[in-house]
């Protein structure tokens, strides 16, 4: 409890855990100043469904590429990590590049089966 | 998003690395056969028709593919050589030998690296240690050491000015280019396990993900990513806090940070004072009204001003009362400094060079006379606030002092060992109101109450910070730019 109570009171001021439990916080230790706003200070953070095997960034830097998994290949908005576009393609890319007018992705893998490389190019 | 092409062919490995050429012609792919060891094979396709021109086997360790003008250029080591090809874009030959490098001992094929080929700079990350080497003039630019760094990804920006690096202690090290070699810039955290860093192409945001999360740091990149061309960080200057009361009874928390000072007002908590002291922070110390701060070899003093401050002042080097540089012979580098309150004494800690010459701790007077040498373990080094003491800190109640005994006055000194254990006042473990920290990081009140247990990543303060003033309390986390401070009720 008292662990508990303690990390209660370092805890960012926005943070859910503050929110929802800070009442609880240490008794004995009134902060002066310096605890953050919040954990980080990343402006944007995505969780993807499935596990993320590569990650591409366009030459203009305005898109992320990502591929996951699932088999699925993702365009994000670099400024906010907003999905743009979703595409399915073969289960196994690997890796991913843009074109170097950031117009076309190029997603490379291995076929589940081992017996087959793949090279998928897209248009966006 | 339109499907335009695909090319589909007997699987070589799978795919390590894949690149574009400038017109985007052709594509450059990097297979691994995991079932041959070190086997790669780079294929070149065309990227209209998906014909494959070319294929060629490696048994050499892949390092990277890269764009050269309208064709590729590919780098691979085996046996501490690293050799770079090209791709020549008339095909008429499959690959053109670029050059090669014999790569420093301190390289295992085990390792990952990165490479800037550009300046053809290699950043290698092993064995806990990154090493950042330059093929033209075969020299190590910069060495840098962190258990955590096992198993880590490194990555260069793309015009070379800055280097990253994920460890599997959450953290990414931020290295940007120096005079000096690669300096740290910073340290951060991301929540991601053992974090991969990826610059964007412009260098102006920076992007870190493991297998289940993205993050993106703010355009400049985190903190202070977009003041580097001011800062000359050294790993020993990040953070030293330092409690005490101003004329007017307040307390007061100062920090130092790479370049900077700030003095905190505890009553109201608000920046008191802000100073620029043009050089790494060493120490910091206050003289009754007289801030001292302490570089690698230089001391400057600048006088608190009295009643209110005024917001956003900075008080600079041209504001201080003294500056007093001094050179002193060292075995290994300066690494720790810190100031007699008579202000007529200095003790420095060097490095040491190896286990023939152990880190040396030496007092000097202010004219560079050496007048005591003995050695030390220990990281930082500080005198006790009445000066009759110095110590190099450790493990909690291991830490190493020594009683200065003036003999004969201040022209001669010698250092008397004191027993290992804790210092007597204030650093870190105990406050002169009585709070004490015990070995499992438990906070007691003067009566032996437990208040609080200190969470792992706020322990930092263990080596870095003087944190007691009265019942106000400074906790410094791994990677905030800012200390909390707590003031203690029990």
């Amino acid at each position: 409890m008292y662990i508990f109570h303690s990390t209660l009171a370092l805890a960012p001021k926005t943070s859910i855990v503050r929110k929802l439990h800070g009442h609880d916080s240490c008794p004995f230790a009134n902060i002066v100043l310096g605890v953050p706003d919040s954990w980080d200070s990343s402006i944007a953070s995505a969780k993807p469904l499935s596990l993320i095997q590569a990650i591409a960034w366009s030459p203009c830097s305005q898109l992320i590429a990502i591929t996951c998994e699932d088999s699925t290949t993702e365009v994000l908005d670099a400024t906010t990590l907003e999905r743009l576009c979703t595409m399915r393609s073969f289960l196994g890319t690997r890796v991913l590049a843009f074109s170097p007018d950031s117009r076309s992705l190029l997603c490379c893998g291995l076929s589940v089966d081992s017996l087959t490389n793949f090279v998928v190019s897209w248009d966006i | 998003m339109v499907r335009v092409r695909e090319i589909e062919e007997e699987a070589k490995g799978c795919p390590s690395a894949i690149s574009l050429s400038a017109d985007g012609d052709i594509i450059g792919v990097a297979y691994f056969d995991r079932s041959t060891p070190n086997e790669f094979t780079i294929c070149v396709y065309k990227t209209d028709s998906g014909q494959r021109l070319y294929a060629h086997s490696l048994d050499k360790w892949f390092i990277g593919i890269w764009t050269h003008d309208q064709s590729f250029r590919f780098a691979a080591v085996e046996s501490w050589t690293m050799t770079v090809w090209e791709v020549d874009h008339t095909f008429n030959s499959c690959f053109k030998y670029v050059g090669a490098f014999d790569l420093p001992s301190d390289f295992s094929p085990l390792g990952s690296f990165s490479f800037f080929p550009a300046l053809y700079r290699l950043a290698y990350v092993a064995e806990g240690a990154v090493l950042i080497w330059d093929a033209r003039s075969d020299k190590f630019i910069r060495k840098a050491k962190d258990e955590n760094f096992r198993g880590s990804t490194i990555s260069f920006s793309s015009d070379g000015h800055f280097l990253a690096c994920g460890t599997t202690g959450r953290n990414i090290y931020l290295w940007d280019e120096s005079p000096t070699g690669y300096a740290l810039n910073q340290k951060f955290t991301s929540s991601a396990l053992s974090p991969i860093p990826l610059f964007s192409p412009d260098g102006t945001s920076i992007l870190t993900w493991d297998s289940s999360t993205i993050k993106l740091w703010p355009p400049g990149g985190p903190p202070t990513l977009a003041s580097h061309g001011s800062l000359h960080t050294t790993s020993h200057s990040e953070h030293f806090i330092l409690a005490f009361s101003l004329a007017d009874g307040v307390a007061a928390f100062a920090r130092g940070k790479n370049n900077m000072v700030t003095v905190l007002d505890l009553e109201r908590g608000t920046q008191r004072l802000a100073i620029d002291a043009h050089m790494g922070v060493q120490g910091l110390r206050v003289v009754e009204g007289t801030i001292v701060v302490e570089g690698l070899n230089k001391v400057i003093t600048w006088t608190l001003p009295a009643g209110d401050s005024v917001p956003g002042v900075v008080m600079k080097v041209e504001d201080s009362v003294t500056t007093t540089e001094f050179e002193v012979p060292q075995l290994g580098r300066p690494q720790s400094v810190s100031i007699l309150p008579d202000g007529l004494h200095i003790a420095v800690r060097g490095t040491g060079d190896g286990p023939a010459y152990p880190a040396p701790l030496s007092i000097y007077d202010m004219s560079r006379s050496l007048l005591a040498r003995t050695f030390a373990a220990g990281d930082t080094l500080w005198f006790s606030r009445s000066g009759s003491q110095v110590w190099c800190d450790g493990e909690v109640g291991k830490e190493q002092g020594w009683r200065v005994v003036k003999d004969n006055g201040p022209t001669r000194v010698s250092l008397d060992p004191l027993p290992i254990g804790n210092p007597p006042e204030g650093y870190p473990w105990r406050s002169s109101r009585g709070f004490t920290v015990t070995d499992d990081w438990w906070i007691l009140s003067p009566e032996g109450k437990r208040l609080m247990w200190m969470p792992h990543r706020w322990r930092s303060y263990e080596r870095k910070a003087r944190v007691w003033s009265g019942p106000f309390l400074a906790l410094l986390h791994d990677t905030l730019p800012e200390p909390v401070i707590l003031k203690l009720e029990p």
